[in-house]
C-alpha cells in the first residue's frame, strides 16, 4: 500500500494521465510521451498534523527516459534521496549510494517504473483520472485507500510537457505539494548517467 | 476345456497374483526417505524433512534488474495465486505497528527490558526523535509518520529485529515471504501449496505453468521452481524416461537367452514365474507392515532374476536327464534346497538391519524365493517333464576353465584389485545422489544454492509432548546459550508469556511513564511537533492489558512442528557451530546440519551395509558347512563371492564411479548369488561322480546369471542414478561371480576335493 504512496512522487514527470474519453488527455499523454529527458529543481511542502509548522525541503530531480534512470536527491535541510539505475535502487544518504535491499523499497521502485515508462493500464486499473483544463485529477479507484485521497497535477499553461505542480491529499488530512521550476525537457544528461 | 484342466493351477495361481496386485494398489505405495535410514538418524532426518522450509515451494526469479526482479516475482506470485498452484498469502494486517506494539507484552523478556530501558534514555530518546525528523525530510516519510505516532520510542523495533533473525538469513534479505540476494537480481518467494511434495500432477501442473510463463517472459529473465516437488517432477521423468528403455533392454536380453538356451514354448513359463511370485509377496509385505515402500517394489527386478534361477535349473534337469520325472526332482531337491537357503540366509541378514526398508526387502524377498521354489518344484514339472525338442539348434557353450595356475595368478591379481578398489572407491556424500536430475535441474540448484547456502545454518530443535512443553523446552534451551534464539521469544509458552506482561506492567510503572513523557515532550517541542503528537502511544499503553495483536508470526515461517499427536518440535534456525551441536542431547533437543546429516546418513548406511554383508557371510558360512561338511568346498562356496566383489570394487574406483547408498544394498546380494553360483558348480562335481552330472549343463547356470544380469544388469543403462547404481553393481558384481564360477572355481575345485 506504502509503496504506492512513493509512486505519486514521480509525478513531477506527469506522465501518466491517458485515458480513452477525453482527446485532449490523450493529446497530453502523447505529449509527455515524447519527454526522453528532464531536468528540475523541486521544492516540497509537508503540511502533517505531527507537526506546528509547514516543513519545506528543496532539491533537484533528473530522469533520463531511455536508460530508465531517476536521480532524486534532496539538497535543504537534509541531504538525501534515492537513485534508480540500471534496474538497482540506491538509496543516497549525503554522497554516499547505498543499494535498497528491502523488498518494499524494492516494489516502490518498479512502482515507480510502472508510472515513468508511461503505462496507462496499470495507473487507469488504479485510479479514476479526470481533466480541468491543465488540472488534471487521479483519485484511487478504492475508496478505502489509506494513505492516497487525491493527487493533483498541474500542466504548465505554456506546454503541456512540462508539470508545474503536483499535490497529494491524504485521508488522514497531511498533504504535500511539489512545485517544480527550472524545468529542462530533452536536454543531453551527463553521459555518464544522471548522477 | 482341455485348456483349462492342463492348466488349471497355473489359471489358479495367476488368480491369485492378480488379486493380490490389486491389494497392494489399493493403499497407496510409500515413498517417504525415512523409511531408507537408520534408526540412528531417523529422528534427525524426520525433523529435518518436516522442517518448514523443506515443505516450501521455493520460486525463484533472476534477471539483470532488480526492478524487474522484483516486478516477475511480484506477477508470479499472484498469477500462482490466482490459478491456485500455491496457498493465498497471509496479507500483513491493518495497522502493523499497532498490532506489533499490543503484541510486545507477551514477548517482553528480560533482555527486551533492557533494551527498552536504554530506549528510553535522554540520550536516545533525542537521538530517535531526530532520526525520525530527518526522515519526515525524505521519501521515506511515508513509513515514519505513522510509525512515530505510535511507537515514539521505537520499542516495536524489539520485536522487528527477533523476527527478521529468526531466519539467520545472512547477507540476504528475507521479507514478505520473499529472499534477496545483495544486489537485488534474485528473489525467491517461500510458498504453501495444497499438495504435498510429493504429488506428481501438482508438480506436473507447475512445470505446465512455468512453461508457459517463462515464454513471456524477456530474455535474459527467468522464472522457475524448486523444492520438493521439482525433486518429484525429476525423478519421475527420469523413471519413466527409463522405465521405457529398461524394459526394451530387457526384453530384447531375454529374448536372446531364450532364443540362445530355449527355444520352446514351455520354457516360456520360466519367465512367468515372478509374475506369480511377486504380486502375492509384495502384498502380504504389505500386510506385515502396513505399507509397501516403493524401492521394496523396485527390488522386484532383483528378485524376479533370482527366481527364475529355481524354474531354469528344474528345466534343464528335467529335459537332459533319462531317468523319471520323481527320480530327478528328488536329485535336484538339494541343490534347490541349498540355493534357496544361502539366498534366503542373505535376506535374514538383511532383517537385521535398522533400516526398515531393508526389513521390508528381506520379508518380500523370502516370501517370493519360497514361492518360487515351490512352484518350480510342484506345479512346473507337470509342464517341463516332457522332453521336446528345441525347435532350432540351441548353443552348446565351449567353456574352457583355466589351469589352476592361470585361476591363481589371476585370483590373486583380481584381489589386488579389488584391495586396491576398497580402499579407493568413493561413496557420495550427498543425498542428491539419491535423486536424479537433469542437467538443467542442477544449473537450477547451483541458482538457489547461492541463495541457501546449507553449509552455513543448521536446524536445532526442541521437543516436547505438547506444544506448550515444546516451547517451555525452547526457552530453556535459549537461556543455556550465549544469545537468545530468536523463536524462543517470539514463540513464548504460557507461563513465559504471563511472566512477560507482568514484567510490562511492572517496568511501565508511573514514575517510569511520567519520565519518559517528559522526556519526549522536550525532545519533541525542540523539533517543533505538536503536544498531542505522541497521543496515540500514551492512550494505547492505558489500554495494553486489553489489546491483543493481529500479527501472525509464522504467516511466512512457522517453527512450531506437530509431528505426532503427542510430539511437538521448535525448529530454530541457528550457525552451523560446534557451540549449538553440543548443546543438543538428542532427547529434548536435536541438532540436525544438512551437511552433517549428509555424512551420518552416509556412515550410517554403510555401517549397516557392513553389518549385514557380515552377518550375510557367516550365516552363509554355517549353511554351506552344514550341507558340505567340508571346510575346503565351504571356503570355495566363497570363491565367487569375493573375486565377484574385487571385480565390483576395482572397477568403481578403477572408473571413479561415485557410489550412492543403493550400492551397497547390492553387497548382501552378491553373497547369496555367489554362493548359489559356487554351490551349483560344487554339485556339479559331485554328480560327476554319481554319474547324474546331466543334471547341471553348464547352460543352466549361464541361463540363470544371464538372466539375472538381462532382468537387473540392464539397469544400468537407466539415467536414474540409483537404478543405474544398482544396474551397475549388478553387472560388475554378478558378471563378475558367473565368471569366476565358470572359469575359476573348476580349477580350485577339481585340486580342493
Amino acid at each position: 500500500m506504502r509503496y504506492k504512496l512513493l509512486t505519486c512522487f514521480c509525478f513531477f514527470a506527469s506522465f501518466a494521465f491517458a485515458q480513452a474519453e477525453p482527446d485532449l488527455l490523450v493529446q497530453y499523454a502523447d505529449q509527455i510521451n515524447q519527454v526522453k529527458t528532464l531536468q528540475s529543481n523541486f521544492s516540497e511542502e509537508k503540511h502533517l498534523s505531527l507537526l506546528d509548522q509547514p516543513i519545506e525541503s528543496t532539491g533537484q530531480i533528473r530522469f533520463d527516459k531511455d536508460t530508465q534512470q531517476l536521480y532524486w536527491q534532496y539538497e535543504t535541510p537534509f541531504q538525501n534521496g534515492f537513485l534508480i539505475e540500471k534496474g538497482q535502487v540506491y538509496r543516497l544518504q549525503g554522497k554516499n549510494k547505498v543499494p535498497v535491499q528491502n523488498a518494499m523499497g524494492r516494489m516502490m521502485a518498479a512502482q515507480m517504473v510502472v508510472w515513468l515508462t508511461l503505462d496507462f493500464k496499470s495507473l487507469k486499473q488504479d485510479y479514476e483520472i479526470s481533466l480541468n483544463g491543465r488540472e488534471i485529477t487521479f483519485v484511487p479507484r478504492n475508496k478505502a485507500h489509506k494513505v492516497v485521497k487525491q493527487i493533483t497535477v498541474w500542466l504548465d499553461e505554456k506546454n503541456p510537457q512540462i508539470v508545474k505542480q503536483v499535490q497529494m491529499d491524504e485521508p488522514s488530512g497531511d498533504s504535500v505539494v511539489w512545485k517544480f521550476t527550472h524545468v529542462r525537457i530533452n536536454i543531453p544528461l551527463n553521459k555518464e548517467g544522471v548522477l | 476345456m482341455m485348456f483349462s484342466r492342463r492348466y488349471d493351477k497355473l489359471i489358479g495361481l495367476f488368480t491369485l497374483s492378480l488379486l493380490c496386485l490389486a491389494g497392494i494398489f489399493s493403499s497407496p505405495i510409500e515413498e517417504n526417505m525415512l523409511a531408507l535410514v537408520p534408526q540412528s538418524i531417523k529422528r534427525q532426518v524426520q525433523l529435518f524433512e518436516r522442517s518448514p522450509l523443506s515443505q516450501k515451494l521455493i520460486v525463484i526469479v533472476t534477471s539483470p534488474s532488480a526492478i524487474q526482479t522484483t516486478q516477475i516475482s511480484q506477477d508470479v506470485q499472484e498469477k500462482l495465486t490466482q490459478t491456485g498452484l500455491i496457498k493465498p498469502l497471509v496479507q500483513p494486517t491493518e495497522n502493523v505497528v499497532q498490532d506489533m506494539l499490543a503484541a510486545l507484552p507477551a514477548r517482553f523478556s528480560a533482555q527486551a527490558q533492557q533494551i527498552a530501558e536504554r530506549k528510553l534514555s535522554a540520550a536516545s530518546i533525542a537521538a530517535q526523535l531526530t532520526d525520525y525528523y530527518e526522515k519526515l525530510f525524505s521519501f521515506q516519510s511515508i513509513f515514519v509518520s505513522d510509525l512515530m505516532a505510535q511507537d515514539p520510542f521505537y520499542l516495536t523495533e524489539i520485536l522487528f529485529d527477533k523476527w527478521a533473525a529468526i531466519g539467520n538469513k545472512g547477507p540476504n534479505t528475507y521479507e514478505n515471504g520473499l529472499l534477496t540476494n545483495q544486489e537485488g537480481t534474485m528473489q525467491a518467494g517461500l510458498y504453501d501449496t495444497k499438495d504435498t511434495v510429493a504429488d506428481l500432477r501438482a508438480a506436473n501442473r507447475l512445470q505446465k505453468f512455468f512453461t508457459e510463463y517463462q515464454l513471456s517472459l524477456p530474455n535474459g529473465v527467468r522464472a522457475f521452481f524448486m523444492g520438493g516437488l521439482r525433486y518429484t517432477l525429476e525423478n519421475a521423468t527420469l523413471i519413466k524416461r527409463d522405465l521405457g528403455i529398461i524394459t526394451l533392454a530387457g526384453l530384447t536380453g531375454l529374448s536372446g537367452i531364450f532364443l540362445w538356451f530355449f527355444r520352446t514354448r514351455r520354457a516360456l513359463l520360466i519367465y512367468v514365474l515372478p509374475l506369480l511370485v511377486l504380486p502375492p509377496a509384495a502384498w502380504a509385505t504389505q500386510l506385515i507392515f502396513g505399507h509397501i515402500s516403493g524401492i521394496t517394489l523396485g527390488f522386484g527386478s532383483v528378485v524376479a532374476g533370482l527366481s527364475v534361477d529355481y524354474a531354469i535349473y528344474v528345466y534343464f534337469a528335467l529335459q537332459q536327464t533319462k531317468t523319471d520325472e520323481i527320480k530327478t526332482l528328488a536329485q535336484i531337491r538339494k541343490h534347490l534346497g541349498c540355493n534357496f537357503l544361502t539366498s534366503a540366509l542373505c535376506f535374514v541378514a538383511l532383517f537385521f538391519s535398522s533400516v526398515e526398508v531393508f526389513k521390508q526387502i528381506a520379508v518380500f524377498a523370502l516370501i517370493a524365493l519360497s514361492l518360487a521354489l515351490w512352484i518350480s518344484l510342484r506345479i512346473f514339472p507337470l509342464y517341463f517333464s516332457k522332453q521336446i525338442a528345441p525347435k532350432g539348434k540351441t548353443v552348446s557353450l565351449p567353456v574352457k576353465p583355466f589351469t589352476l595356475r592361470t585361476a591363481c595368478w589371476v585370483s590373486i591379481l583380481l584381489l589386488v584389485f579389488g584391495i586396491w578398489g576398497m580402499t579407493h572407491v568413493s561413496f557420495s556424500q550427498g543425498l542428491d545422489s539419491l535423486n536424479s536430475t537433469s542437467t538443467d535441474f542442477k544449473k537450477d540448484k547451483q541458482v538457489i544454492d547461492e541463495l541457501f547456502s546449507s553449509d552455513h545454518n543448521a536446524l536445532l530443535f526442541a521437543l516436547g509432548s505438547t506444544k506448550d512443553e515444546a516451547l517451555t523446552n525452547n526457552e530453556r534451551l535459549s537461556d543455556r546459550l550465549p544469545h537468545p534464539l530468536p523463536a524462543s521469544e517470539l514463540f513464548v509458552s504460557h507461563q513465559t508469556q504471563l511472566q512477560n506482561e507482568e514484567r510490562w506492567q511492572e517496568f511501565w510503572n508511573a514514575s517510569r511513564r511520567n519520565y519518559a513523557r517528559l522526556l519526549l515532550q522536550e525532545e519533541a517541542q525542540k523539533k517543533g511537533f505538536k503536544s498531542n503528537s505522541f497521543l496515540p502511544f500514551w492512550q494505547w499503553l492505558e489500554q495494553t492489558t486489553t489489546k491483543t495483536s493481529n500479527i501472525d508470526f509464522s504467516a511466512w515461517y512457522n517453527p512450531v512442528l506437530m509431528l505426532s499427536k503427542d510430539l511437538y518440535a521448535i525448529v530454530n534456525i541457528v550457525p552451523n557451530a560446534p557451540l549449538y551441536a553440543k548443546i543438543a542431547n538428542g532427547n529434548e533437543t536435536v541438532f540436525v546440519s544438512a551437511s552433517q546429516l549428509q555424512k551420518d546418513l552416509v556412515q550410517g548406511v554403510k555401517k549397516e551395509a557392513l553389518w549385514v554383508v557380515c552377518l550375510a557371510l557367516l550365516f552363509n558360512w554355517i549353511a554351506v558347512w552344514i550341507v558340505f561338511k567340508n571346510f575346503k568346498e565351504t571356503l570355495l562356496c566363497f570363491v565367487p563371492v569375493v573375486l565377484g566383489g574385487s571385480v565390483l570394487f576395482g572397477c568403481l574406483a578403477l572408473f571413479d564411479v561415485q557410489v550412492n547408498l543403493f550400492g551397497l544394498i547390492f553387497l548382501p546380494l552378491l553373497v547369496g548369488l555367489g554362493i548359489d553360483y559356487a554351490i551349483f558348480q560344487l554339485m556339479k562335481f559331485h554328480s560327476q561322480k554319481a554319474s547324474t552330472n546331466l543334471l547341471y549343463p553348464t547352460q543352466a547356470l549361464l541361463a540363470a546369471g544371464l538372466s539375472t544380469l538381462a532382468g537387473f544388469g540392464v539397469l544400468v543403462l537407466a539415467k536414474h542414478t540409483v537404478l543405474f547404481m544398482m544396474g551397475l553393481c549388478a553387472l560388475l558384481g554378478i558378471g563378475g561371480a558367473i565368471w569366476t564360477a565358470l572359469w575359476i572355481l573348476p580349477a580350485f575345485k577339481e585340486q580342493a576335493i
